[in-house]
């Protein structure tokens, strides 16, 4: 009773209005309950949107900082030669520039055998990742195994493997590409540049930090060898995970959209549960302000009252969504930094301010309403 | 709180002001078809310490002038003076202010607020704006009109004789000069309805005017005047 009484001193309109909702619990619960809803429905699409994102970007790893330039087939080239390469090393600055012979081949060891692809490529070290062995900056002997070609074939580090009558053995194994890549090398095998036949190459592919850097370099190398003629393609990954960026910035949008709806709808419900209020206590709001109680108090009680059923829905909603995060993470894999992202803080943070500025925003009506009816006319029967 | 606070408003302003003067006051309603005169000239003059009765049929004007009177309603035409101050032209704020500290109002259906207690319904009309909130002031007019024991029950746990003397309570709370009665006794029975009447003379002794609109003859057995309104004029 003691608080009570200190919050009767400090803030009347708090006081006053906090009983008035306790009068009506069931449709104050009701209401918070809207709010609640409404910020769930914001927040935790948000947060589900953002972890897709993420994940999608965590996926697609670094392609967007790779181009991949090969021969222009409908013009007749097939092969970049050695020249180009060079011009296209002269050209561009902080890329890694990596050319590829390609071929197809039979590898066997034992009795197991398959066909694969065989890269032909002088510095895998730029471009891939070992799991066994080690990677050679200057790749002169031996083969590295995809991870799969390695499974199937129950090859190691050490083993020997025969590649089309030649055999090899094996320096390195890949890590399973688990990302969407370029050159996705699980299903084939590396050799030294020279053991594949031919002089040019099939493929160049540069690979920056930055995907400015990339972009940068693919312009060049495009200006450099296609000034005549079209010589080559320059296929740039960004332009696909633009395009993936996009569609999940788009789908962000989608998905709040969705929780603004619901969130309109809660405002509506405040608002329909205050008018109601209003029409009920029209006498006692008359009485109170025939005792002396100004306009002013009046709005700000009414105020009060709407801004605590928001209150009240968007704590609520808030805990909710952390909930709902917690069981993504303990039931998907979902990895934790994903969801610790300061963006899904923020759509939480922007889903308690909306339902607390709708819940004001759809009292500030019926608040109005009340406070400005003159106490004759309420208390006339 | 003592016996010379409760004494209120003898003391300070010139004791020749009478609490209330309505000067031909003149409240026309126009309802664009047709015009109402609710009230046409009305002079009156209560002085303090005064329980004066309103009586006349219904449509009389009765609660217009109460209206006027308590700073509800303002007149068309014609001054209302309240212990001595003009009332015309204030701002909304300025006429609750001086509703807040000259006027009590008790009203036929008690209008206590069903989710505070007496003793907070009591202390309503002074928790909001500055100054302290009289809890104090408040259980010591409760415990004056009988309801000691009931403090923290809230209305619907007291009968209606006990609600009308919470808001009578209520009324004084902050020592007005007038006490605005609207069918005081109107939802009560005989005995309850002499309770609250006798609280209520008790407070003229104290120098509060009291005034009551009402149709019941009980009533003017214990005021000083009956004043009979008709058509919106004295008799």
């Amino acid at each position: 009773m003691l608080a009570g009484w200190e919050l009767v001193v400090k803030s009347p309109a708090l006081f006053v209005a906090r009983r008035n909702l306790s009068r009506n619990r069931f449709r104050s619960v009701l209401a918070g309950l809207g709010i609640l809803i409404a910020v769930v429905a914001i927040a935790a699409l948000g947060i589900f949107g953002n972890v897709l994102s993420l994940g999608a970007a965590d996926a697609l790893g670094d392609i967007g900082n790779e181009v991949v330039i090969t021969p222009n087939a409908d013009e007749g080239f097939d092969e970049l030669t050695e020249r180009q390469v060079q011009s296209i090393e002269r050209v561009t600055d902080d890329v890694t520039v990596a050319p590829i012979r390609t071929e197809t081949g039979l590898v066997t060891r034992g009795t197991e055998s398959r066909a694969t692809t065989l890269y032909g490529i002088d510095d895998p070290a730029a471009i891939y990742e070992a799991d066994e062995g080690r990677l050679p900056d200057r790749h002169t002997q031996g083969a590295i195994l995809g991870s799969s070609v390695a499974e199937q074939l129950d090859a190691g580090e050490g083993n020997v493997v025969t590649i089309d009558d030649t055999t090899y053995r094996v320096i390195a194994v890949l890590e399973p590409v688990e990302s969407f890549g370029p050159l996705t090398a699980d299903d084939a095998v590396l050799l030294p540049e020279n053991a594949i036949a031919g002089s040019g190459y099939e493929q160049v592919i540069l690979r920056g930090e930055e995907t400015g850097a990339t972009a940068v370099a693919a312009d060049a190398a495009r200006a450099e060898l296609n000034a005549r003629e079209e010589r080559i393609d320059v296929f740039e990954l960004s332009e696909i995970t633009d395009e993936i960026d996009e569609f999940f910035s788009l789908l962000q949008s989608f998905l709040l959209g969705i929780g603004s709806i619901s969130l309109v709808i809660a405002g509506v419900s405040i608002l329909n549960v205050m008018l109601m209020s209003t029409v009920e206590r029209r006498e006692e709001i008359g009485v109170m302000r025939a005792v002396g109680v100004k306009k002013g108090e009046v709005l700000r009680m009414m105020l009060i009252e709407a801004g605590l059923l928001g209150l009240l829905g968007a704590v609520g909603g808030v805990l909710v969504s952390v909930l709902l995060a917690a069981g993504l993470y303990l039931t998907t894999p979902v990895e934790l930094w994903i969801l610790l992202d300061p963006a899904n803080f923020f759509y939480l943070a922007l889903a308690f301010a909306f339902g607390i500025g709708v819940s004001l925003l759809s009292g500030a009506y019926p608040a109005w309403k009340a406070a400005s009816e003159r106490p004759v006319d309420a208390l006339r029967d | 709180m003592d016996a010379t606070e409760r004494a209120t408003a003898a003391d300070d302003p010139p004791a020749s002001d009478p609490a209330l003067e309505l000067d031909t006051v003149r409240k026309v309603y126009d309802s664009g078809a047709e015009t109402v005169v609710a009230l046409d000239d009305v002079d009156l003059r209560v002085e303090r310490g005064e329980f004066v009765t309103i009586m006349g049929p219904s449509g009389s004007g009765k609660s217009t002038m109460l209206n006027v009177l308590g700073l509800l309603d303002e007149p068309t035409s014609g001054t209302v003076r309240i212990d001595g101050r003009l009332t015309g032209d204030l701002s909304d704020d300025r006429r609750t202010t001086m509703r807040k500290e000259l006027l009590g109002f008790v009203f036929q259906d008690f209008y206590l607020l069903p989710t505070l207690t007496a003793v907070e319904n009591v202390t309503l009309p002074t928790i909001f704006g500055d100054g302290t909130p009289r809890r104090g002031r408040a259980i010591d007019l409760l415990e004056r009109v009988g309801l000691g024991g009931r403090l923290d029950h809230t209305p619907t746990e007291l009968s209606g004789g006990q609600q009308q003397r919470v808001a009578i309570a209520r009324a004084l709370i902050n020592e007005p000069r007038i006490l605005l009665a609207d069918e005081p006794t109107g939802n009560l029975d005989r005995d309850t309805s002499e309770q609250v009447l006798d609280e209520l003379s008790g407070i003229t002794e104290q120098g509060v005017s009291v005034i009551a609109v009402t149709h019941d003859e009980l009533v003017t057995e214990y005021t000083d005047r009956t004043v009979e309104l008709f058509d919106g004029r004295i008799r």
